[in-house]
């Protein structure tokens, strides 16, 4: 996309987090490899349990304390190794470097306090000033996210805003410090499409503005098609495909992939039989031989059974890359 | 993000819950409260009600008495351990038909309130919110005046006390279930209001009741002993344990074992009630059961 | 082939009163719905379509009679559901059925699936115990469910499972007519399909109509034959769905559409950008609700006057300014 491609904004390599439990552990995320480049958008796409939130939580080290923890693998964020940085660089980090959005605007504002005030909270901790500038620069921010008369807003409490409202905020927190990445957990599944369709685009502005990098994590097909160049799907705490969104919509290697794509109704185009994937997504202990994914898929063989498939290069060129062994096949 | 497949984890929900069983408070109540409540005629060494002037005010073992009177004797000779075993039963009696009152009038009342709405839950809040702010011992002065101090007007105290908390709890949670998918569900399948009521919304309240049945038993007895200590409880020579801690309060600084042991059985009883309580909650409580 | 409506719905109206101001003296009137026409026919489905706040929910309320309107009727097979009594309201009790968004909430928790599969049976028709679980194992097979899960309680299935549950429940008494509010947005990408398809062929099998409420638009063309367009509780626009969709004839129409995300990346879009929000509907603006947000409000008839529905064909119809004359 941009001069910087040799060194990637963002660059996991090889991630494993380990959850453990009374009954046993397991490994949310499972060896993940991922980059992001500056001004782009990558989806991360998987149905509920297949550890796309936790993969969210473990790139700002937000892992739940005791229950989660990285086990391996490295996080590069322009070269820099997050996992080696101590608690307070990390805060630092996540402030200024990385924001989240998370999914639920309602719980992530503070009923308590007025927009304003939470929005100066975050310049505070990175570029502390008097109070009026202050105000000054919470009123910029919420101009930049298009919310209409700011200077009437800024004191408002949440509770006096509409949910799409609540959700320009939170993404006003988010950019307030002028993060390289923002990372965006489900950011619109509460919101009417209109609301959304405003969102994302807003998104998109500030993304041309700065050269941010996002990663959206979601289930929703219409946000990964609309907005993300790459994306990574996951399944059972794994990428099973990864690479462009052209390539993986118009030629998805995983029969998982094809499924899920398969099995969203399009907007336009042919009323045909929703594809369907048989049974249910596999518990996270559940022992799994060969491929996680064979138990449901329509053209597992005896190999996709006994042995788990390694990384594979779909399209020869090492831009979209897939986990099942009929990629050897063709 | 963390969901175990649905069978193992309630298989391995009923170990925990097993384990983590709190027998100390369940040990204490059976042997303080429920097992005399039931045996003392057979496990009292002596007899509660006749006095032995020979044996006045002797202290407990270890404190120069002996091992006759092992929680020593009252001014009158009577056998302080007798007089606790047999006292359990009206205990018991007193709190358990006191909070049967309490539940059944508290748990009719809320269902129709919350469930009807309108003038009637009007009413019910008011009544309840009377109940919260007239103290019981006025209630009690007024019933022993009328009718006098009985057993009856003990019960009539506690459930009187105890209904409103029953009845603000129930109404809170049929007004959430009525408007629960279910319930409209129901609805939309033609139940009818009580089929809807005893089928689908008091099922779900029922964990509620237990628990604040639970956690109440600590307040229907300090709330008996209380009436039995001012006296206007169930009357002598009835040895309720409130009675017995008011017997021995002339006597607090010399022969200080006369309300120290009664007092001691309501400590335990009412603090195991009360963690026995907290554990139920914890168990029945659906936010806590998933995981 | 012939279709007879089931349902006709004429100048349906439900508004409620709220109390605002900090003595709550001020009673103001919120227009859930505002005189609603439409029907539903044998065999087909219909979609309510528009923003969160519009109505659909209190229609579907309507229809189901867990509300009572304000003005108008819902006649079914000519008569009003809301003077039904005694056999006539058993009757339409079984003929119309619900399945409803949450498939956690929507089933009580401490019901065995079998009973709750039964509920709506044993309370309209009279039947013995051996019917009723034949009727049970029919709906479930129908579903896709085991038989042996009748003695299960609901905590041991996962959220397709319970929606498919809710699905038997709805189709026991082989109602005409089922609401189907939100019934796959809980659910995920892939249970999702397989329940779409359910009920794709559930209607198939039984001639069932469905009223259709999702805020999913792909999903709503997916499965509707017509769609009704609201906003601020008032029908803008009614038609058949492709022609709907490929061809909105109110601006609103074609904001709304022009905002949902086709999951495919071929497929370019131009977005009508929608100035504002929804307005609330306490205070909903003047003349056509929708003119403060419209992209091509023409002038002062908009603001004062409230457009009449203007019939484009017998399946369309228009509630626009654009339309007079």
């Amino acid at each position: 996309m941009t001069q910087t491609q040799d060194t990637p904004l963002l660059e996991v390599k090889d991630l494993r987090v380990e959850i453990s439990t009374k009954a046993g552990s397991f490994y949310p995320v499972n060896g993940h490899n991922f980059t992001l480049n500056k001004g782009e958008t990558l989806g991360i796409v998987g149905e509920s349990g297949s550890g796309k939130s936790m993969t969210a939580t473990s790139l700002v080290r937000l892992l739940p304390k005791h229950a989660a923890k990285v086990k391996s693998g490295s996080i590069k964020l322009e070269g820099r190794e997050l996992l080696d940085l101590s608690e307070a660089e990390m805060r630092k980090v996540r402030g200024s470097e990385i924001a989240m959005i998370l999914q639920d605007p309602q719980t992530s504002l503070n009923p308590s306090f007025t927009v304003g005030e939470q929005i100066s909270e975050a310049f505070r901790l990175h570029a502390p000033g008097p109070k009026k500038t202050m105000r000054a620069r919470a009123i910029d921010a919420l101009r930049k996210v298009k919310v209409a008369a700011p200077e009437h807003r800024v004191d408002c409490y949440p509770n006096e805003l509409s949910g799409g409202m609540r959700q320009r905020v939170v993404g006003a927190i988010a950019i307030s410090c002028e993060p390289k990445i923002i990372i965006a957990d489900e950011p619109t599944t509460s919101l009417d499409v209109t609301v959304q369709a405003q969102y994302l685009r807003l998104l998109k502005e500030l993304q041309d503005d700065t050269g941010m990098g996002i990663i959206f994590i979601t289930h929703d097909f219409g946000i990964v098609a609309n907005l993300c160049h790459k994306i990574v799907v996951m399944y059972f705490g794994r990428i099973v495909e990864s690479g462009s969104v052209e390539r993986i919509f118009a030629n998805p290697a995983h029969p998982y992939t094809e499924a899920l794509i398969g099995a969203v109704p399009k907007l336009r185009g042919h009323k045909g039989r929703l594809t369907t994937i048989k049974g249910q997504p596999p518990a996270p202990m559940e022992p799994l031989q060969g491929c996680p994914f064979a138990p449901r898929c329509e053209k597992a063989d005896s190999r996709c059974f006994a042995e788990l498939p390694p990384t594979l290069d779909a399209d020869g060129d090492g831009e979209h890359l897939a986990s099942c062994w009929r990629v050897l096949d063709q | 993000m963390i969901d175990f497949s649905v069978n193992r984890v309630s298989a391995m929900r009923f170990w925990v819950r097993l384990w983590s069983l709190p027998l100390v408070p369940i040990t204490i109540l059976l042997v303080v409260f429920i097992i005399p409540a039931f045996f003392a005629d057979f496990i009292a060494p002596h007899d509660p009600y006749v006095p032995n002037l020979r044996a006045r005010l002797q202290p407990p073992v270890g404190f120069g008495g002996t091992w006759e009177y092992i929680l020593g004797t009252d001014r009158l000779g009577r056998d302080i351990l007798s007089r606790i075993l047999h006292g359990a039963w009206y205990v018991l009696a007193v709190s358990m038909i006191g909070i049967a009152v309490g539940v059944v009038v508290g748990t009719t009342l809320g269902l129709i309130a919350g469930y009807a709405r309108g003038w009637f839950d009007g009413l019910v809040m008011r009544l309840v919110d009377i109940s919260l702010a007239l103290p019981a011992m006025l209630l009690a002065l007024a019933l022993a005046a009328a009718i006098g101090a009985s057993f009856l007007s003990v019960v009539i105290v506690v459930g009187f006390a105890l209904w409103a908390y029953f009845a603000r709890q129930v109404r809170a949670e049929v007004l959430l279930l009525r408007n629960s998918d279910f319930v409209a569900r129901s609805q939309v399948a033609g139940s009818s209001h009580t089929r809807i009521l005893f089928r689908h919304i008091l099922p779900n309240v029922m964990n509620t009741i237990v628990v604040l049945a639970t956690l109440q038993v600590g307040i229907a007895i300090m709330l008996d002993a209380s009436l039995s200590f001012l006296g206007i409880g169930i009357p002598r020579p009835t040895p309720t344990w409130g009675l017995l801690v008011s017997d021995g309060r002339d006597f607090i600084a010399t022969d200080w074992w006369i309300s120290f042991f009664p007092g001691l059985a309501i400590l335990l009883t009412v603090m195991s009630a009360n963690m026995l309580g907290d554990w139920l909650r914890e168990q029945l409580d659906p936010r806590q059961r998933q995981i | 082939m012939i279709k007879t409506p089931i349902l006709e719905v004429e100048n349906l109206s439900k508004h409620f009163e709220v109390q605002t101001g900090i003595f709550k003296r001020e009673t103001k009137i919120v227009k859930a719905a505002t005189d609603l026409n439409f029907h539903i026919s044998e065999g087909e489905t219909l979609a309510l379509v528009g923003e969160s706040g519009c109505g659909k929910t209190t229609t579907t309320r309507l229809l189901l009679k867990l509300q009572t309107p304000t003005a108008g009727r819902v006649l079914y097979d000519g008569q009003d559901i809301n003077t039904l009594n005694g056999q006539g309201l058993k009757t339409y009790r079984s003929k119309v059925q619900a399945v409803f968004q949450d498939p956690w909430s929507s089933i009580n928790p401490r019901v065995r699936i079998g009973d709750f599969i039964a509920e709506p049976l044993i309370v309209n028709e009279k039947v013995d115990s051996n019917e009723v679980d034949r009727r049970v194992n029919a709906a479930l097979d129908a579903v896709g469910l085991r038989r042996q899960d009748a003695r299960k309680f609901p905590h041991e299935f996962s959220g397709g499972q319970r929606q498919r549950i809710a699905i038997a429940s709805a189709i026991i008494t082989r109602p005409r007519l089922v609401i189907l509010d939100e019934p796959v947005s809980g659910l995920d990408v892939s249970i999702r399909s397989q329940i779409i398809n359910l009920f794709k062929d559930l209607q198939a099998e039984y001639a069932l109509s469905y009223i259709l409420v999702a805020h999913d638009l792909a999903t709503t063309r997916y499965l509707a034959d017509r769609v009704a367009v609201m906003y601020l509780g008032q029908m803008v626009e009614q038609g058949n769905t492709d022609d709907v969709f490929d061809a909105p004839a109110h601006p609103y129409t074609e904001a709304l559409l022009s905002a949902a995300l086709s999951a495919d990346p071929t497929e370019k879009r131009t977005e009508i950008p929608m100035t504002g929000e929804v307005p609330s509907p306490l205070n909903p603006p003047s003349g056509c609700a929708f003119h403060p947000r419209c992209h091509k409000c023409i002038g002062d008839i908009c603001k004062t006057q409230s457009p009449v529905p203007f019939l484009q064909d017998p399946n369309r119809t228009v509630s626009c300014h654009l339309y007079d004359q």
